[in-house]
């Protein structure tokens, strides 16, 4: 289980840890509490090439369906294979099991001023 | 400004997220719509459905004249019998779909839908005798409680014990303290079931005292409009605004079983095959839910699109309703696909429901 404090958030509620130039991708626990019980999860194909905030999953809720932006540009390297038998690990680990994808980075030094930290995502990104 | 269920404040106390439905906040779950789905088909579960009409219909003409303005037959509802029917335009098309309870022999109780209330109040008041039937129009001023699962029968009865008898669409009107408690064995889940009608006063406390269960013996659980709608999917009960609408026709929704003969024959002769129809799916593969809007083919050709749809909490199916634009095969794997995002998915036509 990851720290909020040690991760950095997207306004449209991704969170990301960064070992190396690799980067673990989930969604906070703020969205998942927003969208409820998860009920199906479409994640990117490994290898796919993504662009800063491409659309490259979608986490589908009993009401609604919410797509899921690449928060830096990159590779995507794995996917959480878990999800697709227990989707709802990402309402019950949003910051652990529940992870999403990992995406191997363009740059090891990427631009990221776009990303905050847990006291801004939560003061700024959560009413 | 949207309008308050009498019990808003019981929902804000049990942690209820809101949604506003038709003009109403009202509790779309209190933490998980799965769970609360899984509460009312494995115990039971209550919902506040105050949002719902309640328009009273009474005196030695209302048997006749309900007969005549709605779309099922009135006369042959028994006193402390139920049955659903339908508020019709001058075309057939739905102006509501509604459940009347025949309190006693001249008195009847209407339940529209929310959305539906004012349209038929205001069609039941232009096409009102001058004499013999009176029109009361409580929506807003009952409180309306569905007690729904398979321990409903033990938890309704362990209260009022002589509703241990009642059968499907049966109802008792029963003297509480300030005014009648009617409790019906209806419901919109599929799972066995009451709803039960009465003042606000009364409402408030049945709805503590089915909750506080003392005994522990049931864990009754209150849910939301969210599992109210998976569960209405799963027992292949249609929503109006969804499955019905002003421009269908009950034989069109499906629903031809809850017409009148005479009536029946007339808007079945102006059902040509190639009008659009309702129907029930089931996606044959792992998929993900099917949501209103999403297309279906038949091989290439644009034959419809979905108006209600779910995961089935109960098999983990992709379940719901299409509308069609003519008459489709039931039961065949290969014919029919659904559309999400660019893939399909095969699909077939089923008898509605699949609990």
């Amino acid at each position: 289980m990851l720290e909020p404090k040690d991760l950095k958030f997207a306004k449209t509620h991704e969170w990301l840890s960064l070992e190396g130039d690799l980067i673990t991708v989930g969604i906070s626990d703020h969205a998942q509490d927003l969208l409820g019980d998860i009920v199906f999860i479409e994640l990117p194909e490994i290898g796919l090439k993504v662009s800063l905030n491409d659309p490259i999953a979608v986490v589908e809720s009993v009401k609604a369906a919410s797509d899921i932006y690449a928060p830096l540009e990159g590779t995507v390297e794995a996917i959480n294979e878990a999800l697709d038998a227990e989707p709802t690990l990402v309402n019950s680990e949003p910051y652990g099991g529940g992870w999403l994808f990992k995406i191997r980075l363009a740059s090891t030094d990427p631009a990221s001023d776009h990303l905050v930290d847990f006291e801004t995502y939560k003061n700024d990104f959560v009413e | 400004m949207s309008h308050l269920s009498p019990l808003n404040d019981y929902h804000k106390e049990l942690g209820a997220c809101f949604t506003d439905f038709s003009g109403w906040q009202m509790p779309l779950h209190y933490g998980s719509i799965l769970k609360e789905h899984m509460q009312v088909r494995e115990s039971v579960g209550i919902f506040d459905i105050s949002h719902m009409g309640s328009i009273f219909v009474s005196g030695a003409e209302a048997e006749r004249w309900l007969s005549e303005v709605l779309a099922n037959d009135a006369c042959s509802l028994e006193t402390l019998q139920a049955h659903y029917t339908f508020l019709l335009n001058s075309d057939g098309g739905v102006i509501d779909d509604l459940i009347i309870y025949r309190i006693t022999d001249e008195t009847f109780l209407l339940v529209p839908n929310a959305s539906g209330v004012q349209a038929v109040a205001e069609h039941l008041t232009k096409h009102l005798p001058e004499a013999g039937v009176k029109l009361e129009n409580r929506s807003g001023s009952v409180v309306s409680i569905a007690v729904q699962g398979k321990q409903s029968v033990d938890l309704v009865g362990s209260i009022w014990p002589e509703t241990q008898s009642l059968k499907k669409n049966q109802l008792i009107a029963i003297e509480g303290s300030l005014d009648a408690i009617i409790i019906a064995r209806t419901g919109y889940t599929g799972s066995e079931g009451f709803e039960i009608f009465t003042n606000i006063e009364q409402g408030r406390a049945i709805w503590q005292q089915l909750l506080s269960d003392p005994s522990a013996q049931y864990k009754c659980k209150p849910c939301g409009l969210g599992s109210r709608d998976t569960l209405r999917i799963e027992a292949g009960y249609p929503l109006y605004g969804h499955e019905l609408n002003q421009s269908l026709t009950p034989i069109q929704a499906g629903l031809g079983f809850f017409v009148k003969n005479t009536l029946k024959s007339t808007l079945k002769e102006a059902l040509p095959e190639n009008l659009p129809r309702i129907a029930y799916y089931k996606i044959l593969a792992k998929t993900p839910p099917p949501r209103g809007g999403y297309e279906i083919y038949e091989g290439e050709t644009l034959i419809g699109s979905i108006t209600s749809g779910c995961l089935s909490p109960m098999t983990g199916e992709g379940i719901g309703f299409a509308l069609v634009n003519s008459k489709i095969c039931l039961n065949d794997p290969e014919k029919y696909i659904i559309l999400i995002r660019n893939k399909k998915y095969p699909l077939k036509f089923i008898k509605r429901g699949i609990i």
